[in-house]
């Protein structure tokens, strides 16, 4: 028994070794990963944005906001934080290292919708924290989700277990081969996409349509969020993008989001900009799906969304 | 409590200590330790049906000492009936109710008269087909006089509740298990080892191989009518190692558990994918549940012996009841049918016992006629597996006259990198098995290594394996028969 306990845990020790250096490997490749998963993330903790305008958001503000056009309108430097699938939370966590790593942004474009301030299970797109999982900061955010165990934070490399794709490609990335590198222009993804069949599926599935909940905690830390950019002297725009009208009346809560979001921008003076309603809305050629829109749709948008800014506040930008 | 979760991974050390270190020097508390964790491992999952365990424990222990005292033939016939009836009522309600009430409803509204009948909402307690026939094969060695019935309760109920084998298998026979529990384990480092390395074997065909396999088959299965008959069939191959990976290492890992505390459990496969006739894939599929109904059904119904009728008979009873037993669905009695269907010609031609040797034993590789005997016995297995997965018969007919359809000559709709690469580790995984298919699992030899590092680099690779394809809570198929 005694040898066989010995030499159990002279293995375990072995592979446990083993695991360490490999877990070191693979974060390291990962962290110098292009990939869209990792890109902004890496790319914020490294410093290397330090934009003037960042637009926060989901993908309806990675795949809706022009980088290329607010920059050639407003004359700046901006950059897309879009999250795909992400809501407050995420968003909100990422907005905070952006700050402690990158210079402070002299505007901020944050792309609430219907979802915005809806708390979900689980953290969609988790993968991408997974190389900064010994941060503490990061941690707490997963900590928050279903979704990861007392054994991704605390023994080496089971946070990448089942991720064979991270694994393999930070493996590559360590030796200096990046597969799939982000296509974004700096983080607007652009969706050169046609009307496609999700709606119609959804309607089947939602004949009745459906309600979001709006967290509580999130309205709480939102409100921080505004008054800690007011503090920091960071102009703030809360935008409610366009969305395919046909889709409005399966949303049946709506109006009192878009209720919420107006009373907010009045109690804190900020702007609020709904193009909820703008004609944009009216056809099925400026959208890839109900909720985002093409590449066509989104320059219109984001032209139309640029100027309107550069109305109201154009010596803030180039101060 | 499933075996590929942490809950078992902390579960199983801590038993062994207190097995080993604390209640070693007393036969009838380490029993009892086999018991208590039996319980917690079964109660995981339900803890209201543990009383069905125990009753089920307590009518059997009760039958076997009246059998034991009873000299009346007639007398003892009913005691055996009584625990047949208890036994096979227990599964009948809980596992064939619905199925028999519906079936019955709907045979009649053919006829015309109209019933109302309400089936109930009746929850199915996992592993009660593998420990209901353990239990029946106890009285029915008693009764034959084949095993003396057991004064210890204690043992009996570690044998019936054995948490490595409780809830999928292999079904043991009393006459194997029970003897062990009466007699001091003494700890073994070889067949330690040996038992972590099945386990490990076990961890990597269910992770890696079954759970892979998955992905693809579930959404070829799922979405069939979307597929072509090409993509149809990678579907049910991918099928057919997911069951093999998943019931195969299931019990590679029960059967290494119970290395880890003494006991040795019978072998429940022995790569049956290079079976070269279908008679031999049913002697190395599910081997436990096979010779069970061979020595409890089969051969009390005459077996292979008496008229062409007969044996036909016998036959078709014994696959219909094995399909039977996987689940009350049409779809399983229709898969127990078609092997009966694949196995009859060999009988009758008296071919169904040729096959008995290792296949290509001390060859590297199978002669032509052995490598296409596998192959069309491969192919009938996985035609078979298509009414075993299909969630009716009308999806298993579609599902078939897909596959036999113009669409069967296109490229399969699979591009992905994950069908190349589940295609490459179900390869190798064939490999290795075949290498290592005269032992009694794949990697069996590994442990025979001289060079330590070379055994351990081995069992790192497996491991790291294991951890990079690790899925949270994949749960085993055979849970749900």
């Amino acid at each position: 028994m005694k040898k066989f306990i010995g030499h159990f845990i002279v293995f375990s020790f072995a592979f446990f070794a083993l695991l360490f250096l490999l877990d070191r490997v693979v974060t390291r490749g990962l962290r110098k990963s292009q990939t869209s998963l990792h890109y902004n993330l890496n790319k914020i903790y490294n410093g290397e944005i330090n934009a003037d305008i960042v637009i926060n958001g989901s993908s309806k503000a990675r795949m809706q906001i022009s980088t290329r056009i607010i920059d050639s309108i407003l004359n700046v430097n901006s950059y897309n934080l879009g999250m795909r699938g992400a809501e407050f939370n995420p968003q909100n966590f990422q907005f905070k290292q952006y700050l402690k790593h990158n210079t402070k942004p002299k505007i901020v474009i944050q792309v609430v919708s219907f979802g915005y301030l809806h708390k979900y299970e689980e953290l969609i797109s988790y993968e991408k924290f997974i190389p900064y999982l010994n941060k503490k900061e990061v941690r707490e955010l997963c900590k928050q989700y279903k979704g990861f165990t007392f054994l991704d934070y605390h023994v080496p490399f089971m946070k990448y277990a089942g991720q064979y794709d991270l694994i393999i490609n930070g493996l590559l990335n360590t030796i200096g081969v990046d597969r799939n590198k982000d296509t974004s222009y700096k983080g607007y993804s652009s969706q050169n996409k046609k009307w496609d069949a999700t709606f119609e599926d959804f309607k089947k599935s939602n004949p009745d349509g459906f309600s979001v909940k709006m967290d509580s905690l999130y309205k709480t830390e939102f409100e921080k969020y505004i008054t800690n950019c007011a503090t920091k002297n960071i102009k703030l725009y809360l935008v409610y993008p366009p969305t395919y009208h046909e889709s409005k009346k399966y949303m049946h809560n709506r109006a009192e989001i878009i209720t919420y979001y107006k009373n907010m921008a009045n109690k804190y003076q900020i702007s609020f900009l709904d193009y909820s309603d703008n004609e944009l809305t009216l056809s099925k050629d400026n959208f890839y799906n109900s909720q985002h829109l093409n590449k066509k749709g989104a320059e219109i948008f984001t032209e139309i969304l640029a100027n309107n800014i550069n109305q109201i506040n154009t010596p803030q930008i180039h101060e | 409590m499933l075996f590929n979760t942490i809950d078992f991974a902390i579960f199983l050390p801590i038993v062994f200590i207190l097995y080993w270190f604390v209640v070693n020097k007393n036969l009838k508390l380490q029993n009892l330790l086999i018991v208590f964790a039996s319980y917690v491992f079964y109660g995981f999952w339900d803890w209201r049906f543990l009383s069905l365990i125990l009753f089920s424990t307590t009518v059997d222990y009760v039958v076997g000492r009246k059998l034991a005292e009873e000299k009346n033939t007639n007398n003892r016939k009913k005691l055996l009936w009584l625990s047949i009836f208890v036994n096979i009522g227990l599964l009948g309600f809980f596992k064939y109710y619905n199925f028999f009430l519906d079936n019955f409803v709907k045979a009649f509204s053919f006829f015309g008269s109209e019933i109302n009948a309400n089936s109930l909402q009746i929850i199915l307690p996992i592993g009660i087909s593998f420990y209901t026939f353990q239990t029946l094969s106890y009285t029915i060695d008693v009764y034959r006089n084949k095993l003396e019935p057991t004064k210890d309760f204690i043992s009996f109920a570690a044998f019936v509740s054995f948490f490595p084998q409780l809830v999928a298998g292999p079904i043991e026979r009393a006459t194997n298990l029970l003897p062990q529990f009466y007699k001091k384990r003494h700890f073994k480092y070889a067949f330690a080892v040996d038992g972590l390395q099945q386990i490990l074997w076990g961890l990597f065909k269910k992770i890696v191989i079954a759970d892979n396999a998955a992905v693809i088959a579930n959404e070829i299965f799922n979405n069939s009518p979307d597929y072509s008959g090409s993509t149809l069939v990678v579907g049910a191959v991918f099928f057919t190692f997911q069951i093999y990976g998943d019931f195969s290492g299931y019990s590679d890992i029960a059967i290494g558990t119970a290395k880890l505390f003494g006991f040795k459990l019978k072998q429940n496969f022995a790569f049956p994918y290079f079976s070269r006739d279908i008679a031999e894939f049913w002697r190395r599929w599910h081997i436990s549940l096979s010779s069970w109904f061979k020595d409890y059904v089969y051969i009390p119904l005459g077996g292979s012996r008496g008229s062409i009728r007969n044996k036909v008979r016998n036959v078709f009873i014994i696959f219909i009841i094995s399909g039977f037993w996987h689940g009350a669905k049409w779809t399983f009695i229709i898969w127990g049918l078609l092997n009966a269907i694949y196995f009859l010609p060999l009988l009758i031609a008296k071919k169904n016992r040729i096959n008995l040797d290792s296949i290509a034993k001390s060859k590297f590789l199978p002669t032509f006629l052995d490598f296409f005997k596998i192959i069309i016995t491969f192919s009938l297995t996985v035609f078979a597996w298509i009414f075993f997965r299909a969630e009716n018969l009308t999806h298993a007919f579609n599902y078939i006259s897909e596959i036999f359809s113009e669409s069967l000559f296109t490229y399969p709709q699979l591009s992905n990198i994950r069908f190349v690469f589940s295609s490459l580790l179900i390869f190798v995984f064939m490999l290795i098995e075949w290498f290592g298919r005269n032992n009694k699992y794949a990697i069996e030899n590994v442990a025979s290594i001289k060079n330590r590092l070379v055994r351990w680099l081995i069992y790192f690779s497996i491991l790291l394996v294991i951890i990079i394809f690790f899925k949270n809570n994949q749960e085993f198929i055979y849970f749900q028969f």
